[in-house]
């Protein structure tokens, strides 16, 4: 707090000059509504190291496979199906404005980057006492892939439910956004095999 | 790397950031043994690293504190829209700012409770302050309870306009509590 | 709170415990305390368990048995975190480390009570994979209520929760079993030397396998010849 603000009611019974501070000195932190911290590209740059680290630490620094396969398979899967996905929509006349599916599309990105870098230590734990790590870490890239494809769908859905009041519309966008979820998941795991095989 | 070798690597790093962890907490205050339980399990310990410990005295509101902020936490989770305006950041600055107050309130208690203080001087104004304190808490909690309001509001009506205005309102009260320094209270009991 | 009330508080009512102590100061006054109700529980279950043995082995196994709680816990947590944010299920991490303490120690002290029954069947002298089964399935029973207590940290609402749920609970499982796969033995068969630790070789899921083709009487690489009186009179 500023040593030279203080509300009138109290000026005329505090004394002037420099007041001592309690032991708990430090300023309030700022006290309002809850922002987005990091920027979108930041954020997008995090999850990609986040799938890289998972796969480093489940290679025994050994081999770049599972390094290759965590940064190319998700990335190459989305660079790949997304352009698509947009086009179909646009030409099927939905509503939803494309900024905010790529808004949606890049925070599933972001949250399987987040849950890749979090099961660090799961992979970790396996490739330092076990052959098992490679394994695991496609078993893991797989269940993180489909997980975070299902949310995207729902909230790729939810993205045209708020543009589009017709039901017809947003059959039409959950059927898109399953057929896009399918093709990118089939894309991932074409990627993660090229790399393995 | 062999794995042997990275087990022993893996292990001495884990130990070594648990040291770091437990010197952390140390510094900030915390007992001997939370530090000591640091080194074993230091990533659940790992939020206190930011927070010392208050070591502050409960005061004359401190059961009402801890009711009305742990009922608005419950409402706040209850409504995930919510937790986009009332993060944890708010939930804990507001927790702070309360009980600060509140110990403030109770160590004047205790200096207008001394015997013989009645008679001295600028007792009267301070027990005047130390009574506007305690209405502005009552104020914060009264608000407290009006953004619990809004966010059931929130949860039928989709709109969080009515919880960011309740918040910018609570807000400004807790800024008016944070005027009342420990400090400068207890600087004008004492001269 | 003194311990008592603090054990008493794991048993009764974890969520509220959870509920009343989320401050991160809260957290770390606590956190010694549950620690050690964890371990204490933990190690009387593990002294049990390694009373089917005797000797030193009731001692080595009261200092694993804690290590079998924790660090899969440890491991798999920051996993658990991810997956609910990823759910839309905000929830701190101070929550969850406080809830995972509150669990484990759950599980520690329903594993220290469950002792005795354990005692009892080993002192009856079970076959040994009986044994294994046996401690296994305690473990199991106890330790669901501990992950009960990690998800009533959670708040409802959040999409696809259920499924972000079981995928953390495969994961515990799946480090909780290559923990113990590390930390064993813990009956030791009984013509085994005991031992502290057995050298890292192999993995939980190459055992298991081997295991289960054992106890379907197939052992690869092992050719039984036929010999004696028996078979030359053809029978």
């Amino acid at each position: 707090m500023s040593e030279t603000t203080l509300s009138p009611h109290l000026a005329h019974i505090l004394p002037t000059g420099t007041h001592p501070r309690g032991p708990d000195s430090s300023p309030a932190p700022a006290f309002g509504p809850h922002t987005e911290r990091q920027s979108s590209s930041v954020a997008v740059l995090r999850a990609t190291v986040g799938f890289g680290v998972a796969g480093l630490s489940a290679s025994n620094l050994t081999s770049l496979t599972t390094v290759e396969a965590g940064l190319l398979a998700p990335a190459g899967a989305l660079l790949l199906t997304v352009p698509a996905l947009l086009v179909v929509h646009q030409y099927l006349g939905l509503l939803a404005p494309p900024r905010e599916l790529l808004h949606v599309i890049a925070r599933a990105f972001v949250r399987s980057g987040e849950l890749a870098l979090a099961t660090t230590p799961i992979l970790l734990l396996f490739s330092a006492t076990s052959a098992q790590g490679p394994p695991l870490f496609f078993l893991l890239l797989f269940g993180n892939g489909a997980f975070t494809l299902a949310g995207a769908v729902l909230d790729l859905h939810s993205a045209e439910e708020r543009h589009s009041a017709g039901l017809a519309k947003r059959a039409e966008m959950f059927c898109l956004a399953s057929a896009w979820a399918g093709l990118a998941a089939l894309i991932a795991l074409r990627i993660s095999l090229s790399n393995v095989l | 790397m062999s794995p042997n070798l990275l087990v022993a690597t893996l292990l001495g790093l884990y130990l070594l950031v648990g040291l770091g962890v437990a010197g952390r907490l140390n510094q900030l205050g915390y007992p001997g043994l939370t530090a000591a339980s640091a080194m074993v399990a230091w990533p659940l310990l790992w939020s206190a690293t930011s927070t010392a410990p208050s070591g502050l005295a409960p005061g004359p509101h401190h059961a009402r504190i801890q009711a009305c902020l742990e009922a608005l936490a419950r409402t706040v989770r209850e409504e995930p829209a919510a937790s986009t305006v009332v993060g944890p950041a708010e939930l804990d600055s507001l927790r702070r700012s309360l009980f600060r107050a509140d110990a403030r309130i109770a160590a004047v208690d205790h200096l207008l409770n001394e015997p013989g203080l009645s008679d001295e001087p600028g007792v009267q104004a301070l027990r005047q302050a130390r009574n506007r304190a305690s209405d502005q808490v009552e104020a914060v909690l009264a608000g407290v309870l009006q953004l619990r309001v809004q966010v059931g509001l929130l949860a039928l009506a989709g709109d969080t306009a009515g919880v960011r205005a309740r918040l910018g309102d609570l807000s400004s009260r807790v800024a008016a509590l944070e005027e009342l320094e420990a400090g400068t209270l207890l600087t004008n009991a004492r001269s | 709170m003194d311990t008592l009330s603090l054990v008493i508080a794991t048993l009764r009512d974890p969520q509220r415990l959870v509920n009343d102590h989320d401050r991160p100061e809260a957290v770390a006054v606590l956190a010694p305390r549950l620690l050690l109700i964890t371990s204490a529980g933990a190690a009387t279950f593990g002294a049990v368990v390694g009373s089917y043995r005797g000797d030193l082995q009731v001692a080595f196994v009261a200092l694993k048995m804690p290590l079998l709680l924790l660090v899969p816990v440890l491991v798999t947590l920051p996993a658990v975190h991810a997956a609910w944010r990823a759910a839309e299920v905000d929830v701190s991490w101070q929550r969850l480390a406080l809830a995972s303490l509150v669990g484990l120690s759950r599980s520690a002290v329903l594993a220290a009570a469950a002792a005795p029954v354990l005692w009892l069947l080993y002192s009856l002298g079970i076959d040994y994979h009986f044994a294994t089964l046996v401690m296994a399935a305690a473990l199991v029973a106890v330790g669901l209520p501990g992950f009960f207590t990690l998800l009533g940290a959670a708040p409802g609402g959040g999409r696809l929760k259920a499924l972000a749920t079981m995928g953390c609970l495969v994961l515990l499982g799946l480090s909780t079993a290559q923990t113990g796969w590390l930390l064993r033995p813990f009956l030791a068969r009984p013509t085994a030397e005991v031992t502290l630790l057995r050298p890292v070789e192999s993995d939980v899921f190459s055992a298991l396998y081997s295991t289960t083709r054992s106890a379907t009487g197939y052992y690869p690489g092992w050719e039984a010849e036929r010999s004696g009186h028996l078979h030359e009179l053809g029978l």
